[in-house]
């Protein structure tokens, strides 16, 4: 169970999700 | 059609490197200034480089704008929250105070965003929940004038909190929390905001949910 709720988290809370979007918001305005 | 084209022709492209947070607190454990702390070390990581204006800050004192009157303990912002919520009609003097302070931080803006040379602005909350009202219609009215590429992160709205139904801003509530602006991308912290904001204001947005540590992204 622990391991699982790792996998969900580092799916969608981890710095990579964060920063594959968020540089990707950036650019689109360059 | 002529000058739209014109106008388009005239923008110049952005490049990017120096990222402006904008909030109220930037210090201490509030959600807020631990998520700008997360962005902070992402941005740092893909070299950009990162600056704070707020009313309290615990930021490097070199990458650091502080302006007292962006603190929503600030006495005076105290009072305009006073007069505005709980009633349905407002004061002349409210109205002028509020002015007034805008003015006021509407300057510290320019002379922020002046000072470190910055290409991008991250209103941290300071546009979704009126906490400092003379601080949303400042950012609004700064966005407006300059086109500034703006990331609008919001936590949290007014419509979530009780205490801000009753009130004597409508207008300023419409006006800036939050503004619906061209060069604005608005990034919410889950799904329900999304559909709220969606629904209520018609304004797209973008998910990025609250992170875990950064050790997680470290096993």
């Amino acid at each position: 169970m622990v391991e699982h709720n790792y996998q969900i988290a580092k799916r969608y809370f981890s710095y990579e999700v964060l920063e594959e979007k968020l540089i990707h918001l950036i650019r689109a305005f360059e | 059609m002529k000058r739209i084209m014109t106008m388009l022709t005239q923008q110049q492209p952005h490049h990017i490197k120096n990222i402006g947070f904008i909030s109220t607190r930037i210090a201490g454990t509030d959600g807020v200034s631990l998520e700008i702390q997360k962005w902070a070390e992402v941005l740092e990581r893909n070299r950009y480089h990162c600056f704070y204006l707020a009313g309290e800050l615990d930021r490097a004192e070199e990458k650091s704008f502080l302006v007292e009157e962006a603190h929503f303990e600030h006495p005076l912002i105290q009072q305009i929250n006073n007069d505005l919520f709980g009633r349905g009609q407002r004061k002349g003097e409210t109205s002028e105070a509020t002015q007034k302070i805008k003015d006021k931080l509407k300057g510290a803006l320019y002379g922020y965003v002046k000072k470190f040379d910055i290409h991008l602005i991250i209103p941290e909350n300071a546009l979704s929940i009126p906490m400092n009202f003379p601080l949303g219609m400042a950012l609004t009215e700064f966005i407006a004038e300059t086109g500034i590429p703006t990331i609008a992160h919001r936590h949290d709205f007014s419509w979530e909190r009780p205490r801000f139904l009753i009130n004597a801003c409508v207008d300023y509530l419409n006006m800036a929390f939050p503004p619906y602006l061209p060069s604005i991308k608005h990034v919410v912290i889950n799904s329900i905001a999304s559909e709220q904001l969606s629904f209520k204001r018609g304004i797209s947005n973008l998910v990025m949910m609250h992170l875990f540590p950064q050790g997680l992204s470290n096993r």
